[in-house]
């Protein structure tokens, strides 16, 4: 009789404290990294803003960290799976992605193109007469069609 | 004996005069200077480009001239050495510059055609006007991008005109990476990375417009960057990016941050309307709060705040129909510090939003406002 009574309590409690998990949303920030090697301005979202990273600071899902300039961290997830972040990106921590889409965003980063280098690097002026047309092109300050040293 | 050896160095003497008066008129007058005369086109005109360099290998014309040549001969090597020779003997010659520039950028020798660049830059103004619409095609160019990112780490004379040139013409995207050099570098104008952070904001990028604009706070502010920035008012609006934008436009409002008494801390926003009919918020501040369920509070005091409706803060997102994510409470007449708060779901279709104090009923037209408004202590915390 008292074993049941006793067990029917620690259901209550263990229901009660689920409720309660799932209530104030501590379920869904359960610790699912870590930050690593912390160097430099590494911010970490919490419940009112970001703040700076410290080293080994646990981190749950949904957690966005933040490099600035000059830093560096890397992100160790509890399954193993370890993410490098350089300076200035973001990365957003989800534990269930696999290792190999868990890549941080750039700030800035140029797409690659399609094009030959030269026909962008030098648009409509790709042959020899590129540099004759250049040369010889006028100016404001350089009315003369033959190019003169300023020297 | 001695009167002939005298007049044999006599006559040295005159002879190197006049050769050096000659190569520097040459090499260096911009008047009296013996014209280049060429033929127009074909076989000849190198070989008399070759005779004019015999006569004085230090004529920058001549060499930037047998360089163009010689590329036009198909030998871009040569010409590279002509060009390469021409800057020997005048660093900054703008023909060589040009041609050089153009030369190594078609044979892709990205990083010196960009040193060229730079130099063309630095010294002739008007050239900007074709290299600028050059440099923004190259940013598209990861190989390029790259090189201009090293040079936009450096102190520059022009980097900052191309960034606002390139204001609304470049992608957002491939700009930031250079402002991120000039911000580190302490080179970086307000507005040349306002016009970034607004460019990638309004391009839908807002985490990406928030994280360049983490990278203008100083260090000690990083430390702890609200969800609501500076919403303490402690320190001064800077007016850009995700900080308090105050609209000092209108006559229908001012905007200041005394000092409080009674308040959370030493400062306080108060907003004074004078009684013209109000169009729009007093201030607002663009936020990059990520999908979820937030809990905004504040501290608001009235000082005879006269209107129809009242005034409320208001989160919407930052899209074209400003679609209202929550609002605080009315505030209308007067009384002592009270505490306010608001709950807000912010949607995953919403990235960007806009946080703003304003007129209740904003959208159906100009409102009357009259009286004072003080807040403080505005914060917005995540409660899922």
């Amino acid at each position: 009789m008292k074993i049941t009574a006793a067990r029917r309590w620690g259901w209550t409690v263990a229901l009660g404290a689920a409720a309660s998990l799932w209530a104030t949303g501590v379920w869904a920030q359960q610790e699912v990294a870590r930050l690593k090697q912390v160097n430099g301005n590494v911010l970490v979202s919490g419940q009112s803003g970001l703040a700076t990273g410290n080293e080994a600071q646990p981190l749950a899902n949904g957690v966005r960290i933040i490099t600035t300039a000059n830093s560096r961290v890397v992100v160790v997830f509890d399954n193993g799976c370890e993410v490098r972040m350089e300076e200035n990106q973001r990365f957003d921590v989800e534990s269930d992605k696999p290792c190999a889409a868990l890549v941080p965003l750039a700030l800035g980063a140029a797409p690659a193109v399609g094009q030959g280098l030269a026909s962008i690097l030098v648009p409509g002026l790709v042959g020899a007469a590129s540099i004759a047309a250049i040369t010889n092109s006028n100016s404001n300050s350089n009315p003369n069609p033959t190019p003169v040293s300023p020297n | 004996m001695a009167t002939l050896s005298r007049a044999v160095l006599l006559g040295a003497a005159l002879l190197i005069a006049w050769r050096v008066l000659q190569v520097n008129a040459v090499a260096y007058g911009e008047t009296n200077r013996p014209e280049l005369r060429l033929p127009t086109e074909g076989e000849r005109r190198r070989p008399a480009l070759e005779r004019a360099l015999a006569a004085n290998p230090a004529r920058v014309e001549a060499l930037v001239l047998l360089g163009v040549e010689r590329d036009r001969e198909g030998d871009p090597k040569a010409a590279a050495r002509a060009f390469a020779s021409a800057l020997e003997v005048a660093p900054v010659d703008r023909a060589s510059l040009r041609a050089g520039a153009v030369l190594d950028a078609r044979e892709g020798r990205v990083a010196d055609s960009l040193g060229k660049l730079d130099a063309l830059l630095t010294y002739y103004g008007d050239e900007r006007e074709w290299v600028f619409p050059l440099l923004l095609q190259w940013l598209a160019v990861p190989q390029a991008a790259a090189a201009l990112e090293a040079l936009a780490a450096r102190p520059s004379a022009w980097m900052g005109a191309f960034l606002t040139h390139s204001c609304g013409k470049a992608d957002p995207t491939h700009t930031a990476a250079l402002l991120v050099r000039r911000i580190a570098a302490g080179q970086a104008r307000n507005d040349e990375v306002g016009c970034g952070i607004e460019g990638l904001r309004r391009g839908g990028q807002t985490p990406a417009a928030y994280q360049l604009w983490l990278n203008t706070l100083p260090r000690e502010r990083l430390a702890e960057v609200g969800y609501v920035f500076n919403g303490s008012f402690e320190h001064a609006p800077t007016g850009l990016g995700f900080d308090w934008i105050a609209d000092a436009r209108s006559p229908a409002h001012a905007v200041d941050y005394p000092l409080a008494s009674d308040a959370a801390g030493r400062r306080a926003l108060r907003v004074t309307w004078s009684g013209k009919r109000v169009a729009g918020p007093a201030i607002h501040q663009f936020a990059a709060l990520t999908p979820g369920r937030y809990r905004l509070t504040g501290l608001a005091r009235m000082e005879g705040l006269q209107s129809v409706r009242g005034i409320q803060w208001a989160l919407r997102c930052a899209d074209e129909r400003r679609s209202v994510l929550g609002v605080s409470p009315r505030f209308l007449g007067a009384g002592d510090w009270e505490p306010f708060a608001f709950e807000v779901d912010v949607p995953a279709r919403c990235s960007g939003q806009v946080l703003q104090l304003e007129p209740v009923g904003l959208n159906e037209g100009t409102t009357f406002v009259m009286g004072k408004a003080w807040f403080d202590d505005l914060r917005a915390t995540r409660t899922n």
